[in-house]
């Protein structure tokens, strides 16, 4: 089972749950679940159908390519991120 | 004169293109001079723009009378803020989580009602000659009603602080018994945003340490220092589309800003890519874009905008200025129980500093249970900062790897052996909360410990060595590539990626490789946003993984098309048929076989052209850790520092052009030098930079530095057909440190400040009674 690690982002939500066991599905379809449970967590995860602008995903390890369309397996590990910009 | 020796270690595979050094594809133009930067754009009825700039570094626009300017002979067009649409202050991500509220971008390139720095940019013109266009400038009238500046993030968040922007709120919330809330109160305020990142039980992670040590640190703004300014050059056809050519990090993040700050459709708009010197993440945002194409559109004419080296620094973004404060908590056997920051930026004059990247990777090289990071970003009257090299990573890392240092004196313990003991390996959980892949941290600080630069004794008053480790996660991102064979067996390569360190090679490279065929057959180019898919920018270290992958796809594409038309020619299934180092081989008659060029040869009559295409979005890019080892001489009387030797150290993964890649570990230690020791915006208390020239601006040349030796580690990324990593951010990490760290062993006196000028070195000295 996917679990949703509450960042400090997430947890005024969640009331100091700090891991949340979610079922497979998209990222998107993972965050209704999680609004369901904390109402509001929605709100600053997604913009317009989108993840939130300077939000990364993070899928064990690595950001999440397909953003809120991204897949999730099983013993999968969520993380919602302040993103970092690049310089190069 | 010493020999130059390649110093790479724990490279596994030999490849017969990856890891060797052909000479680079653009080299001959760029040393005769004919590559197009920028500036070098002309055409028959070019204007010339220029920019009237704020002398104020905080004050409302009552009025901007631009008549005169508009009938002065010569000059065919004037442009303000109310020549640009509305666009709301929606918040979107221009690239790699970088934000921009296209509302504060669009006034960043025009002011709307307020200027926010000395330099911003306020009206413009565009006229027959850049000379006219000058006195043009000249000629508009603007009524400004003064506000006093705030110029740091510090003066910004005390109460009472003068605020910039009627958007930024904040609620506090007063606590009546129990902890119910009494009353709210929603008040203007200057932080863009905050956030923390937690991980274990900071106080009792506290509770076992036997060391604890704490320092505050800062740093001001530094610049990217690219060698060309920014220049762009727009024409609005009579049909209504846009052509834009740019020196930028990203054609299509050019297209895209420009569209979103005109409200303009991304396809009306054709952004064509020039030659970039230089942009180490200050070329990611636009500035003179949308000006030009408001300025082609009232005029009919195209229009070029050159910024001035002083328009570079008053108007364009370095990096921010920092405040960071470290607490670490260690056994006396070395080992890091609980890290604690608070890490305060400055993001300039609209929300958006780096410090999420300084937040995030701070702690990143080192395996500790407990810890915690604040951050803020806090809008001053300052240039609004943009990305450089790594953003906010080299100022976290300045912080605690002198933190770390200061553990290893009070124990007593070796720097590499501290830093051995804590390292982050491959199942660390970090402070953000994901655990590391496979990383090379501890091969790092291997290879340093065993270089001869650290064997070596140094000896001598006032010398020092300093050791300091860095960390970037690296990117990914949607990149595209278009291999097109020709007849002669040699093919163009298009790939969207603006090539700054050389990544036209290294695609080219990874097409070779996969293909069989000497690298100089392949002919690689930029593409504009009509001719190649998206590719996001050139930022992230993200280059030569990404666009090197679509590279390597858009090969294996025409080997397939190779293999099938082989298999016409032979009357055979494509299964008989083998591709090995550029030939085709019959499978059953190992007498049977075709040369890649003379497949190519007979195209047109098996099928046509031979085009392979990719497009991929490869987002698994794997993190870089680097250690650097610097010696510096201090002189007591004058407090000059001088760089005796200096090594870099670091984890690419699989340097797919090694010289590049030395280039790029050079580079960043170069510029962290500079950093360190001299480089600051000396910014007066009315806000205007007073030193922006590069004579007055001390950036390190060739003379202040020595040779710097450079080694490659390579533990293989595994999510990358060669193992690539990014390479060019991380080099910028540990510099700053290690000069400080170095300098501290050198005068027996920690500075905590930057830059560590020969005044803040003379200063240090005399306080410790070391001279």
């Amino acid at each position: 089972m996917p679990k949703v690690w509450m960042s400090p982002l997430l947890e005024t939500f969640s009331d100091g749950v700090e891991f949340v066991d979610v079922g497979e599905g998209t990222i998107s379809q993972i965050i209704d679940q999680l609004d369901a449970r904390f109402p509001g967590v929605k709100s600053v995860l997604v913009a317009d159908g989108d993840i939130f602008p300077g939000v990364a995903v993070i899928v064990n390890g690595f950001d999440a390519g397909y953003g809120i369309f991204q897949k999730v397996a099983c013993n999968s590990e969520i993380y919602f991120l302040p993103a970092i910009g690049g310089g190069c | 004169m010493s020999v130059f020796e390649p110093n790479v270690v724990l490279s596994k595979i030999e490849y017969d293109v990856v890891g060797k050094r052909p000479i680079r594809h653009d080299g001959v133009d760029k040393v005769t001079g004919r590559a197009k930067y920028g500036a070098d754009i002309n055409m028959a009825g070019l204007l010339h723009g220029k920019i009237l700039r704020s002398p104020h570094a905080h004050a409302r626009i009552k009025s901007i009378n631009t008549k005169k300017a508009e009938l002065l002979p010569g000059v065919y067009a004037v442009a303000i803020s109310s020549d640009f649409p509305y666009v709301s202050d929606k918040v979107v991500d221009i690239g790699e989580g970088e934000l921009r509220n296209i509302g504060f971008l669009s006034a960043n390139c025009l002011a709307r009602d307020k200027v926010l720095y000395k330099g911003h940019a306020v009206a413009a013109v565009a006229a027959s000659s850049p000379h006219i266009a000058d006195a043009a400038v000249k000629l508009i009238e603007v009524d400004y009603e003064v506000l006093k500046p705030v110029l740091t993030a510090e003066d910004a968040m005390k109460e009472g602080a003068p605020i910039l922007h009627d958007l930024l709120m904040t609620t506090t919330e007063a606590q009546g018994p129990g902890g119910t809330v009494d009353s709210k109160e929603i008040t203007n305020t200057n932080v863009g945003k905050s956030f923390e990142f937690r991980i274990g039980d900071i106080q009792e992670g506290f509770s076992k340490a036997d060391i604890v040590i704490e320092e505050s640190f800062s740093t001001v703004p530094v610049h990217q220092g690219y060698i060309e300014p920014h220049s762009a050059t727009a024409y609005w056809d009579p049909s209504g589309r846009v052509t834009i050519w740019s020196s930028s990090q990203g054609q299509f993040t050019v297209r895209d800003q420009t569209a979103k700050v005109l409200d303009l459709p991304v396809s009306s708009i054709k952004a064509i890519p020039l030659e970039i010197g230089g942009g180490f993440g200050g070329k990611l945002v636009v500035y003179l874009e949308p000006v030009a194409v408001i300025l082609s559109k009232k005029s009919g004419r195209p229009v070029k905008i050159t910024m001035s080296r002083s328009e570079v620094f008053s108007g364009s973004g370095p990096t921010c200025a920092g405040n960071v404060w470290v607490k670490m908590g260690a056994t006396t056997e070395g080992k890091f129980v609980a890290a604690e920051a608070k890490v305060v930026f400055g993001a300039g004059a609209f929300p958006g500093s780096p410090v999420a990247g300084a937040a995030r990777c701070m702690f990143s090289p080192y395996n500790i249970p407990n810890g915690k990071v604040e951050a803020f970003d806090v809008v001053t009257n300052m240039p609004k900062v943009t990305a450089y090299r790594a953003p906010g990573a080299p100022i976290g890392a300045y912080a605690v790897e002198q933190v770390v240092d200061m553990i290893a004196r009070r124990i007593e313990m070796d720097p590499i052996e501290i830093r051995k003991i804590n390292a982050s390996h491959e199942g660390t959980q970090q402070i953000t909360g994901p655990s590391f892949g496979p990383v090379g941290f501890l091969e790092t600080l291997d290879a340093a410990e065993s270089h001869p630069h650290y064997q070596s004794k140094l000896d001598g008053p006032f010398c020092g060595r300093g050791i300091a480790s860095g960390f970037w996660g690296n990117n990914g991102g949607p990149s595209s590539a278009i291999a097109s064979v020709h007849s002669d067996g040699k093919i163009s390569l298009i790939e969207g990626s603006p090539d700054i360190g050389g990544t036209r090679t290294v695609a080219a490279m990874h097409v070779a490789e996969v293909l069989g065929i000497p690298v100089e057959n392949i002919n690689p180019s930029v593409g504009d946003t009509d001719s190649i898919g998206y590719t996001s920018q050139t930022g992230g270290s993200s280059v030569a993984y990404k666009t090197g992958w679509s590279s390597y796809e858009a090969a294996q594409d025409v080997k397939k098309k190779m293999i099938e038309r082989a298999a016409i020619m032979w009357g055979i299934n494509t299964e008989q048929v083998t591709y090995d180092k550029g030939i085709l081989y019959h499978s059953s008659d190992p007498e049977l076989k075709m040369t890649f060029n003379e497949v190519a040869e007979k195209m047109l009559s098996t099928g046509g052209s031979v085009v392979g295409n990719a497009s991929t979005n490869h987002r698994r890019h794997a993190p870089a850790f680097a250690t650097h080892i610097c010696d510096v001489e201090v002189d007591p009387d004058t407090g000059k520092v001088t760089i005796l030797r200096y090594t870099t150290i670091q984890d690419v993964g699989k340097a797919i052009h090694p010289s590049y890649v030395e280039g790029q570990l050079q580079g960043g230690a170069a510029q962290g030098i500079g950093w360190a020791l001299n480089e600051e915006y000396f910014v007066n208390p009315d806000g205007e930079m007073v030193n922006g020239t590069f004579l007055d601006y001390r950036m390190p040349i060739s003379l202040d530095l020595p040779f710097m030796d450079t080694v490659i580690v390579e533990v293989p990324h595994d999510g990358h057909p060669y193992g690539v990593r990014g390479v060019a951010e991380c080099a910028l990490v540990p510099p700053l440190a290690a000069v400080a760290n170095a300098v501290a062993d050198a005068i027996d006196s920690r500075l905590t400040s930057l830059p560590m000028n020969p005044g803040a070195i003379l200063d240090a000295i005399s306080s410790n009674g070391s001279a």
